[in-house]
């Protein structure tokens, strides 16, 4: 899926954000809104479970916002597999691993600025990569996933179990059932490029195509699986600081 | 214009309490989505500051605690609210 081969177009959207065409003159893609989690009980439902992916890749843009085992997706039983929680801890991106535990995915994230993180999963190879910013961080082999019922699923954004609240800025929440190339997801520019041509199962946006100008406090699943979310947060919650 | 999260207040209130306590007022707004205390006992709303529901400011329900964002990002990190980490 290389070579999507989006060129940038000067078009300012109605905030005044850059956006780019994805070429063949269509709607320019534009990354205006983010949410931010308040690390106390903020967090997104998804109206059903995820399917149990095989391979999977999971794209997604965050600010750090200290503490540890801060929760980015996760579920809401002891089910999922890796998927069950990929967290935020000591400055990095883990997931919890029955042999080696909470286990380290990307470079440090831990310095108040936007960051891109890819996560892929090999099920044949039993392989698991993490990227930091268009960058290989992490290859890990053998992974041994914890509470393999429903392996690899979630159904919450922002938290697992009744734990783990997310505290900072989540933006561009993707998964693939493939794994995908870092191409696919990063051109170098360091903000979000359109992902539509990539076919993303779930994709959801946090709070781009989510109601102008007051956000409708839930989010819209704009994959082919759709899966939309609804959040426990107020409408503040979505802001204009995006990557 | 609020700024989220450190405009709001947030109340503890006990779990005994919650027939009380209006959602629309609040959020969350869906009584199903709140965070508890490990125990069950207790959970957690959020107000803007300076929209303090009625059932509160006419005494209906009564916060164990009412608290600023940092003082309830504290709270929660406690053994009466989080899980010990594996």
């Amino acid at each position: 899926m290389n070579g999507v081969g989006y060129g940038i177009t000067p078009f300012m959207g109605t905030h005044g954000i850059l956006a780019r065409s994805s070429g063949g003159g269509g709607v320019p893609f534009v990354n205006e809104y983010s949410l931010t989690f308040d690390g106390i009980s903020d967090y997104l439902n998804l109206d059903s479970k995820t399917q149990n992916f095989n391979d999977f890749s999971l794209s997604f843009w965050l600010v750090w916002g200290g503490g540890n085992y801060k929760t980015i997706v996760g579920s809401s039983v002891a089910e999922g597999g890796i998927l069950w929680g990929i967290v935020q801890a000591g400055g990095t991106i883990r997931y919890y691993d029955n042999t080696s535990g909470w286990t380290i995915l990307s470079s440090s994230i831990s310095d108040g600025n936007w960051h891109h993180i890819l996560i892929t999963y090999d099920s044949t190879a039993n392989t698991i990569k993490g990227y930091t910013d268009g960058s290989l961080s992490v290859t890990k082999t053998s992974v041994d996933p914890v509470y393999t019922t429903n392996e690899h699923s979630f159904d919450q954004i922002g938290a697992r179990l009744s734990t783990g609240f997310y505290n900072e800025k989540l933006d561009e929440i993707t998964v693939w059932d493939s794994v995908i190339d870092i191409a696919d997801v990063w051109d170098g520019s360091g903000i979000p490029i359109d992902l539509t041509s990539t076919n993303p199962v779930h994709w959801w946006r946090m709070g781009d195509g989510d109601g102008d100008p007051t956000w409708s406090t839930n989010l819209t699943d704009h994959g082919s699986g759709g899966i939309n979310a609804t959040s426990t947060m107020p409408p503040e919650a979505r802001v204009t600081d995006v990557p | 214009m609020h700024n989220y999260p450190q405009d709001y207040k947030y109340g503890i209130i006990l779990t005994a309490d919650m027939g009380g306590v209006d959602f629309s007022q609040v959020y969350p707004k869906d009584s199903g989505q709140l965070r508890y205390s490990l125990d069950g006992t207790q959970f957690v709303i959020k107000w803007e500051d300076d929209h303090e529901p009625t059932f509160i400011t006419v005494g209906t329900v009564v916060p164990l605690l009412i608290l600023s964002h940092a003082d309830c990002l504290i709270l929660m990190e406690s053994n009466e609210w989080s899980e010990p980490i594996e």
